[in-house]
């Protein structure tokens, strides 16, 4: 046997501008060998011809640039949220709209539990999107009113308990602390706001967010959780990386089952700059075919929904400027100096403008201290920048990896709370950075939103909220050029489209296979195009 | 989860931007922490100097010392970092938390507040004698530092001697238009101002004459102390309390109050009373400190007397 395999397919988008469609694609060993017609796709020899995805779509794998591993962990605990979800096994959990809806499927799980102490948790609770009474402990008594419950609400900064957890955590009437919200009489109504409020019952529950994440069924879920959206190359874009765990994601990741490729990045706040320089310089070695390691994440301001980003004059619209760094602009200053000198590919959380200024500013510094071509240092986010930000993007070669799902999910609150309508106007500016040649990613930030590339790009398409405003139309981009961002563009921010992110002779065979084509659909209807499966170094996954 | 029975675990925040003394006040802690157990969470370990006779153990992220002392690297996470310390065996007497230089202390201090097995004892912020000044006018960078002086139960300057005494004096008067109810100290603070008084009070021997007055600390520091036989009522106790007199800097004291015992604490503007279910001895104790020559003594005999016989 020759060991060539050709897939065809109803149509094949290569993303390859040489060759943008195809219908038949060659694989051997994992690489692409020949994409084109039936013959061309022969033209290597004898092959074996896979009719499987006969009538579907094939593109590249989607490469989710920006999420978190915790998104495979979380489906621990029950999701309650506004909108159809995937679970890990590929079963759908329905969108819970009502809050009656949220409380029997609570209620439904806790009654399949046998062991009275196990708390229940839920997560993905998303209060703006429905009507009525805010949850609060009454609504969780009734489901019971001696297990202790917690809902954690879809941003992880709220959660809501029951009474019994509640009163392991000793809130009682007459409990003054910040960010335990009470009711008229003083007692506590179960809402918590922020970690500080809610440490007391999650370390009581034992919900811990950093176990989540090196949970070994957790690391197996996120994986399933890329693959059901298309996605065969996944960033975890915030990972401790102690060696226990690099062992872990060494083994994991070289199960044949396990689906993509993880891409995680060292957090850089673990320690000085120089230690976390020597650490990422000492892991990028250790890459293999399916597990990259190398890239490094700083943080520099919080969230605008939660006004702790950084924002330029003038400031928020209606609500505090609570704005925190994560890091002194003068010590981001020389991180990123120091970093870049010894060629570490740095990735850069930058929510509100002073941010991204901040950050612009570093890089240039920088830059003139150490040239260096071809860094890719992005920027992550990257939500309120200009059109002269961009502009400094594009001279100093920075990356701007978008948050597009912002759009839909909070688009509605930016608009009328947090910064108004000309900023909300100009957010999550996708037209601007390919105007000015700022090279593009778009990324769901999941398990803040859901992981779903094509819904990304519809919300970089449509930029449409969840009542249905369009949030500055000038900043639409074509359906091409957000496929494109979520495959080859988010591929290049991570140095990896010489592999990956097209289907072109040499690369790597990663794809997604599409129920229909989403170049000849309605944009309107992205969102909606099936993910049927996906296929890694030739293989289908599931 | 470790043992709830426990008194809470006090909590002292040491906040200030980059360059105020941070790292100096944590080392000084260390190499001298009078017997005291206390677990140090630091940003890095990098900058700590800590004598090499005095390392007990070492291991990625924790240093032992051989006096009781252990030193955690934070490492981002605040919620690993107190799961850390009170899950630690055996619980240390004191936890302090070194905050990078643009932390709000408060977003520290809150876990405390909420956390029934941590008490919020202090969060001093460090005022850089030199540099403040401009610091705080700085458009990026400002509003983080009158954060950090707002949220301060004390405020100390340091490098006042680099700074000179004309510069370090117009900062101080600066500092307390801006937080008028905040102490401010200068140069030094000594441990039992950081993490307050030591030991509980002592019983008067004398009825008749309870209150105890000395100097101490080479006549830096002055001490009053005073008992009564019986109790206030803790509302009565809490009145005193949110309005002593200015000029002391710690107070410290157990009542064994209906409807049961507690423990008191101020440190300058913080005041926290917790339930102290294993006091048995009768009656009211206090213990306060100050600046030799600034300490209301009576002032505070006679609001502690009038408090001590409404009883």
């Amino acid at each position: 046997m020759s060991g060539i395999k050709i897939f065809n397919a109803r149509k094949i988008i290569t993303m390859d501008v040489n060759r943008p469609e195809a219908t038949h694609v060659a694989v051997r060993g994992g690489r692409i060998l020949a994409v084109g017609n039936k013959a061309e796709a022969s033209s290597w020899g004898e092959a074996e011809i896979d009719t499987r995805y006969a009538d579907q779509v094939i593109m590249p794998g989607f490469v989710e640039g920006h999420a978190h591993i915790v998104a495979g962990g979380i489906w621990k605990y029950v999701y309650t949220g506004f909108h159809d979800r995937m679970k890990p096994d590929g079963k759908s959990v329905k969108a819970m709209t009502t809050i009656e809806d949220v409380l029997a499927h609570l209620t439904s799980e806790e009654r399949k539990l046998e062991d009275p102490d196990v708390p229940l948790v839920g997560w993905g609770f998303d209060p703006i999107f429905l009507e009525g009474r805010r949850l609060d402990r009454h609504h969780l008594d009734q489901i019971s009113a001696t297990r202790p419950i917690a809902v954690l609400h879809s941003n992880f900064h709220l959660l809501t308990a029951n009474t019994p957890a509640l009163a392991l955590a000793q809130y009682t009437k007459g409990t003054n602390v910040e960010g335990v919200v009470l009711e008229k009489d003083g007692s506590p109504n179960g809402e918590l706001q922020e970690m500080a409020a809610m440490f007391p019952i999650l370390r009581r529950l034992k919900v811990d967010f950093s176990d989540l994440s090196k949970d070994p069924e957790g690391v197996r879920a996120y994986g399933d959780v890329a693959r059901l959206c298309g996605v065969t190359t996944v960033t975890d874009l915030f990972a401790e990386l102690d060696d226990e765990e690099v062992s872990q994601l060494e083994q994991i990741t070289a199960e044949p089952e396990f689906p993509v490729r993880l891409v995680p990045a060292l957090n850089a706040l673990g320690g000085p700059a120089a230690e976390i320089a020597d650490r990422a310089l000492a892991l990028r070695p250790r890459s293999t075919a399916k597990l990259r390691l190398g890239i490094v994440k700083l943080m520099t301001d919080g969230a605008i929904q939660g006004y702790t980003a950084q924002l330029k004059e003038p400031h928020y619209f209606k609500g505090p400027n609570n704005g925190i760094w994560n890091i002194a602009p003068e010590q981001l200053h020389e991180t990123v100096a120091l970093l870049h000198s010894k060629g570490i590919h740095m990735h850069i959380h930058v929510n509100g403008d002073r941010a991204s200024e901040v950050a612009l500013d570093a890089m240039e510094h920088a830059l003139a201290k150490h040239p260096r071509g071809d860094h890719r240092h992005t920027l992550q986010h990257v939500q309120l920048a200009d059109r002269a930000q961009f502009r400094r993007m594009a001279s100093l070669g920075l990356c701007a990896n978008l948050f597009a799902n912002h759009i839909y999910y909070f688009g509605d609150k930016h608009y009328e709370l947090t910064i108004g309508p000309d900023r909300a106007n100009r957010m999550d500016a996708c037209a601007n950075a390919l105007d000015l040649g700022v090279p593009l990613a778009v990324h769901s930030d999941a398990p803040v939103t859901p992981m779903a590339p094509l819904f990304t790009a519809w919300c970089a398409v449509n930029r449409q909220t969840a009542s249905g405003r369009v949030l500055g139309p000038n900043q639409c981009i074509s359906v091409a050029e957000a496929l494109r961002a979520i495959t080859l563009g988010a591929a290049y921010t991570l140095k990896m489209d010489g592999e990956i992110g097209s289907i072109e002779c040499g690369k790597r065979a990663d794809f997604a296979v599409l129920g229909s084509d989403p170049l000849a659909g309605n944009p309107r209807e992205l969102k909606d195009v099936p993910v049927v499966a996906t296929v890694l170094d030739g293989e289908p996954t599931a | 989860m470790s043992d709830a029975t426990l008194p809470p675990l006090p909590l002292t925040v040491i906040a200030g931007y980059l360059g105020s003394g941070k790292t100096t006040l944590i080392n000084k802690l260390l190499a001298d922490a009078g017997g005291r157990r206390i677990m140090v969470l630091v940003n890095d370990f990098g900058e700590l100097a800590i004598d090499a006779e005095l390392i007990a153990a070492r291991g990625g992220d924790t240093i032992s010392l051989s006096n009781g002392c252990v030193c955690c690297a934070i490492g981002g996470d605040l919620f690993q970092a107190f799961a850390k310390a009170l899950d630690a065996s055996p619980r240390p007497d004191h936890l302090v938390i070194e905050a990078s230089g643009v932390a709000e202390p408060d977003r520290i201090a809150n876990f405390a507040r909420a956390e029934p097995e941590l008490r919020l004892d202090l969060i001093v912020t460090l005022v850089d004698a030199l540099n403040a000044r401009t610091q705080a006018d700085d458009p990026l960078i400002g509003r983080t530092l009158h954060q950090q002086f707002q949220s301060a139960g004390l405020l100390l300057i340091t490098k006042d001697q680099l700074a000179g005494q004309e510069q370090a004096t117009g900062l101080a008067s600066w500092l307390s238009t801006l937080c008028p109810e905040t102490p401010i100290l200068r140069g030094e603070m000594d441990l039992e101002i950081l993490l307050g008084p030591e030991t509980n009070p002592p019983p008067s021997v004398d009825q008749k004459h309870p209150h105890d007055h000395d100097h101490s600390h080479e006549d830096m520091y002055e001490r009053w102390s005073f008992s009564a036989p019986l109790a206030p009522d803790v509302e009565a106790l809490r009145v005193v309390l949110e309005n002593l007199p200015t000029g002391i800097l710690r107070l410290k004291g157990v009542a064994n109050s209906t409807p049961e015992p507690v423990e008191f604490h101020t440190a300058g503007r913080h005041i926290n009373i917790t339930p102290a279910p294993g006091v048995t001895t009768h009656g009211l104790r206090v213990v306060a400190i100050g600046l030799a020559g600034n300490l209301p003594t009576d002032e505070l005999a006679a609001r502690f007397e009038t408090l001590a016989t409404s009883a």
